[in-house]
């Protein structure tokens, strides 16, 4: 196989909404390259724009958008691609999951329909060989029986059928790029693991997959890298493991003391309204390392130790 | 006491618009093959004025026509009216309703604009002025009956579609490459069906009791005999003076149960069902 290339690279990815006038920058300078065949995560809390970057990245935001900054999908500027092009990237190379795959669903289609449309838009396979590959799909997401399975209506099948239909969905057009916008949310811990199976076999097939989420957990099993944001700027990015067993920055070290098993300590405080952002680091009013300075100047991006950081002390 | 015991196949009929499709069947075999039915060809002419006898079960007319014979012939024009006017109205009102609800901003404002002109104009003197206006003729009759009548059909297919628009399927259709013309075709036009349906025979109801009050007013095709020209018939001459209810009757009968059975039809998924809400 040949050295890994960057599929997805972007960068300074800036978003502003208006509403009613007042603009809200809900993500700023966002940079990231995703290589092929990798796993990538991007956590935060809620609200810090992780979903408005999956979103940005199919150029799926709302007309009151600005965009600033440039994706490159396969050396291709997603920003300067006309409405048909971009039709025929979205869902043949790069597919997205939203959660709760109930809603995905049209509830007056059965499956099989469901999964042959976008075949016959896309073209992915010839005619005769689509029954073929929508029962391959379906087996490999994991539906023993296939015919059975096509016949369904959404309605007829739980949460977890519905998720892994949404999965054969996506991967019978055999994108490049998953992306998976919080599939866990809401869900317990059997149906995250019917998700985590389903997700394991996108990386299973040599596709990228970029990870939204904020299932800290569910990132340490899946990711390669991890790239941690705070109010719609990235504090942290790097390799997964090291990120996840040694933090560097402060709202990372936070947030993974708040888990369950690292004795529950929440971050005091919450995040700053986007419309309202301190003029230093936006973290600094809950950080517990904070000097003046946090206050005054905003911390710039700075690699240490081979990963990202955005803080004063590095 | 006696329980009058209600047979089980008469139970379900109360439930099901079973009985009213084959009133529809009925009146809709008399449209396409009148021949079949009418006892006598609408050409022949018998002594006028004649009572119901056992050759002529309603009478004849002042002409000498057989009523029933006219009655039968007279389906024809009244379900094409309603029908024609139907689908007109249904194409309009569906197609501003799904554009307007579909894009949203300017063309929104636009044809919502003119959906409230539409509506505030009253409908039945405009027709009068345009019928009579104009050489009344069944297609014109059609074409103002279906201009006049589209802008519920309209607004209920916009909140529709805007209702469905942001939901999570159509925007998974978006994300798997659809174009907004396939999204239109297959998520939301199949999805708001149930809607439309009810809108449909609605429509064809009104238009068919419009052209029915039209007629009688004079303003309807004169070569072309309606239940409501035979009302207007009965009217100018001389049935209503005569007392001659088997002339006139019949046709408003007639009229009633096919508006009925057409609205029935129309409610076929409001039955015991409950409410689908797709989020």
């Amino acid at each position: 196989m040949n050295s890994p290339y960057p599929i997805l690279d972007i960068s300074n990815l800036s978003i502003t909404f208006l509403s009613d006038g007042i603009k809200i920058p809900a993500v700023s300078s966002f940079s990231c390259r995703i290589m092929q065949g990798t796993c990538t995560a991007i956590i935060g809390e809620s609200g810090c724009g992780k979903s408005v970057v999956a979103h940005a990245i199919l150029r799926l935001l709302p007309k009151n958008s600005q965009v600033e900054g440039t994706i490159i999908f396969k050396n291709q500027n997603i920003y300067r691609l006309d409405e048909r092009l971009l039709q025929s990237i979205r869902g043949k190379e790069i597919g997205i999951m939203f959660q709760s795959p109930d809603r995905a669903l049209n509830p007056i289609y059965r499956l099989y329909k469901q999964m042959f449309q976008p075949l016959d838009t896309h073209k992915v396979v010839p005619v005769q060989e689509r029954e073929a590959h929508i029962h391959k799909a379906l087996i490999k997401a994991g539906f023993s029986n296939p015919e059975l399975a096509a016949r369904l209506y959404p309605c007829h099948c739980s949460g977890g059928m519905n998720q892994r239909a949404v999965t054969a969905i996506i991967l019978s057009l055999e994108p490049d790029l998953v992306i998976a916008d919080e599939p866990t949310k809401g869900l317990d811990r059997s149906k995250i693991l019917d998700i985590q199976a389903s997700l394991q076999e996108v990386l299973h097939e040599k596709r990228t997959l970029l990870l939204i989420t904020h299932d800290i957990r569910l990132a340490h099993t899946m990711a390669h890298h991890i790239v941690v944001m705070y109010a719609g700027e990235i504090v942290e990015a790097g390799p997964a493991n090291a990120i996840l067993s040694s933090p560097s920055h402060p709202y990372t070290r936070g947030l993974i003391q708040s888990l369950p098993e690292n004795g529950f300590n929440p971050i005091p405080g919450c995040a700053p309204p986007l419309t309202n952002l301190p003029e230093g680091c936006r973290f600094a009013d809950r950080c517990y390392q904070v000097t003046k300075l946090c206050h005054k100047r905003p911390a710039k991006l700075t690699q240490v130790n081979g990963r990202m950081i955005r803080c004063h002390r590095y | 006491m006696t329980v009058i015991n209600i047979p089980s196949w008469l139970k379900k009929m109360r439930y099901t618009p079973t009985f009213c499709i084959i009133i529809l069947g009925i009146f809709v075999y008399a449209a396409i093959f009148p021949k079949t039915i009418s006892p006598y060809s609408p050409d022949i002419r018998f002594s006028p004025y004649g009572e119901p006898d056992e050759n002529h079960i309603l009478g004849t007319d002042d002409m000498g026509y057989d009523i029933l014979t006219l009655l039968i012939y007279a389906t024809r024009i009244s379900l094409i009216i309603g029908v024609f006017a139907g689908i007109l109205s249904l194409c309009i009102g569906t197609s501003i309703g799904i554009a307007s609800g579909f894009h949203q901003g300017w063309v929104d404002d636009l044809m919502m604009g003119v959906t409230d002109i539409i509506l505030i104009i009253p409908k039945i003197p405009v027709t009068i002025l345009i019928a009579a206006y104009l050489h009344p003729s069944i297609w014109i009759l059609i074409i103002v009956l279906g201009l006049f009548s589209w802008e519920t059909t309209a607004r209920v297919v916009r909140a529709k579609t805007m209702q469905i628009r942001n939901s999570g399927f159509v925007l998974s259709s978006r994300c798997l490459g659809f174009s907004s013309f396939s999204i239109i075709i297959h998520d939301i036009i199949p999805v708001i069906y149930p809607v439309l349906l009810p809108k449909f025979m609605l429509t064809i109801a009104s238009a068919m009791i419009s052209e029915a009050s039209l007629s009688f007013l004079g303003l309807s095709d004169p070569m072309m005999e309606s239940w409501g020209k035979m009302i207007a018939d009965a009217f100018d001459h001389g049935g209503f003076i005569r007392e001659m209810w088997w002339w006139f009757l019949p046709p408003a009968i007639c009229m009633c149960v096919t508006v009925l059975a057409i609205t029935r039809i129309g409610m076929i998924y409001e039955s015991n069902e409950p409410e689908m809400v797709f989020e």
